[in-house]
């Protein structure tokens, strides 16, 4: 099997900070957050990172606006022969809502083999590490020459029920999520899509360098606090070549922060690379992270600039965090994903 | 690409391994198929101290692990992945939680059934029970047999608990991408795999 890098040649994201990759990098690095109540449904007073723009009636659902939204800022055409990987969570999760007993996985994949025009689409779920999983894949199904392009795309809507099941489990902030903060009480959940266009054909405008995941085998909702596992990836895809800079999962729940800085603290014990969470500015976006972070990631490894940590007061022990944007030295890019059920992912990527 | 082992759940609580031939129950219920199964000799080692946590599709998702890690002869698993292929995915679970906040309201809000609604929790309670620590994910594809083969031969070589899990069976394969196998037939599920290699004489 080849090892050689995946090339990026496009990217898009819409969350409600922007509807393209260069808008949300403006965004991040001017620090702004998204999160407000929700018109869609009463979240008691909690916060979520929603985009009004998916306001609307029932009909087309949530999820499809979204996903209309993401195929018309792609800015970039589909090749034909491309496969898609369709990452999720809960997909259509607002038809379960209105009454209709589907599987939302299932009709997600629908929804996305139509707007995006590609038949036979393969389903990625893997809890919060979704979109890396599909990422990974999609790398390595282009190394195997299984295709010659992959489309990945990674969407989940901010609903009532995944806003009440977290709630039920005592995740969510009572604020807005702090993550890597010393005094962080919770994540806040948001809703968003992002693509990338990968291909085995060059140049573009990055590369997926390694992938790898795992599971700690230990905790169906906590990650093993010692980070050993998360540690075991990081190693994996960084092959002794440090990144200029960490895009972590970072949630802002005590649990998960906890696990991946002891994770980073193992890998870099000779100095933290600068780190940075997507979720102080548009929430926990669930199946979106992971491809929004590589879209973003990769941003910012062009710009060499890694945007101020929303949402930090104090840095938690052990964390390279900071309140102002930073210069990066590489623009080599380490990002991670955890999922409920022990999941690990990491990817690292390159600015060309 | 070799089939190291397999195991078949039926609706009746009915379990059959295809290289050992193994055939047991059917059993009154799952906690009386926990116990003879993990009493059987050469069971790989297993921690079901949880096993009354998960709904009852991570129960029978588990029992059909272990028998097919059984079927193998293998005592452990810690390098292996547990995947999640087609089947109903996580829908009966997706509607117990929602069902039961709508009628019950935010404050009886029952968390234990939220985690069940995503389609990898089976596949991670299995590998806790079991001690894998390879990947982990669940996967909708076409109904093709060739579409998971391309699945398995595109992930790190390794080997995998590949599940299928329904309403009338759960089927579990244990593959084991490093090795050479034997050609499979085109089929469109799982389920069909196990019976047309079990009807091999």
């Amino acid at each position: 099997m080849s090892e050689s890098s995946v090339h990026i040649l496009g990217t898009a994201a819409v969350t409600p900070l922007g509807s393209t990759v260069r808008d949300n990098c403006d965004a991040l690095l001017a620090g702004h957050r998204c999160f407000a109540p929700p018109r869609h449904f009463d979240s008691r007073g909690r916060l979520l990172g929603v985009d009004p723009e998916l306001d609307g009636g029932a009909e087309p659902s949530r999820m499809e606006r979204l996903l209309c939204k993401l195929a018309g800022a792609l800015g970039f055409s589909i090749p034909a022969g491309t496969r898609l990987f369709a990452a999720t969570t809960v997909g259509t999760i607002d038809l379960l809502e209105q009454g209709r007993e589907l599987d939302t996985a299932q009709e997600f994949l629908r929804l996305a083999e139509r707007i995006f025009h590609i038949p036979d689409g393969i389903l990625v779920s893997a809890a919060c590490a979704s979109g890396q999983t599909a990422a990974a894949l999609a790398m390595r199904e282009l190394r195997h020459g299984f295709c010659r392009h992959a489309l990945v795309i990674g969407a989940d809507i901010a609903s009532e029920f995944v806003t009440t099941g977290f709630a039920a489990l005592g995740a969510l902030s009572h604020t807005a999520c702090r993550p890597y903060d010393r005094d962080r009480d919770g994540l806040t959940l948001g809703e968003g899509a992002a693509a990338l266009l990968l291909s085995s054909e060059g140049p573009g405008c990055g590369k997926l360098v390694a992938a790898a995941e795992n599971c700690d085998a230990a905790h169906i909702t906590s990650p093993d606090l010692t980070g050993g596992r998360l540690a075991a990836v990081c190693r994996r895809v960084l092959d002794g070549d440090p990144p200029g800079a960490v895009i972590g999962h970072g949630t802002g729940t005590v649990y998960n922060d906890q696990a991946e800085i002891a994770a980073l603290g193992t890998v870099f014990s000779e100095g933290m690379p600068p780190l940075f969470s997507l979720k102080g500015n548009l929430g926990h976006t669930l199946g979106a992270t992971g491809v929004l972070q590589l879209a973003l990631g990769l941003e910012f490894a062009r710009r060499r600039l890694l945007p101020p940590q929303a949402g930090l007061v104090s840095p938690m022990p052990g964390a390279d965090v900071s309140k102002k944007s930073r210069s990066l030295e590489k623009g080599r890019i380490l990002s991670l994903n955890v999922g409920f059920g022990g999941l690990n992912s990491a990817v690292v990527l390159e600015s060309v | 690409m070799k089939i190291a082992g397999a195991a078949l759940m039926t609706a009746e609580n009915s379990f059959r391994t295809l290289r050992k031939k193994g055939d047991f129950g059917p059993f009154a219920d799952l906690n009386a198929a926990r116990h003879e199964l993990t009493a059987l000799p050469g069971v790989p080692a297993c921690d079901l101290g949880d096993f009354g946590r998960g709904g009852m599709t991570v129960r029978r998702m588990t029992l059909t692990a272990l028998l097919a890690g059984w079927d193998s002869g293998e005592l452990r698993f810690e390098d292996a992945g547990v995947l999640g292929w087609n089947g109903c995915g996580c829908t009966a679970e997706n509607l117990r939680y929602w069902h039961d906040y709508v009628t019950n309201g935010r404050e009886a809000g029952r968390g234990g059934l939220f985690v069940a609604t995503l389609p990898t929790i089976p596949c991670c309670e299995a590998a806790i029970a079991l001690g894998c620590r390879g990947p982990a994910a669940y996967f909708r594809t076409r109904s093709s047999l060739g579409a998971l083969e391309e699945l398995l031969a595109a992930l790190p070589p390794g080997r995998y608990f590949c599940s299928e899990v329904s309403a009338a069976a759960v089927c579990i394969f244990l593959a084991d991408t490093r090795l050479p196998g034997e050609p499979l037939p085109e089929v469109g599920t799982l389920a069909a795999l196990f019976a047309r290699l079990e009807a091999r004489p």
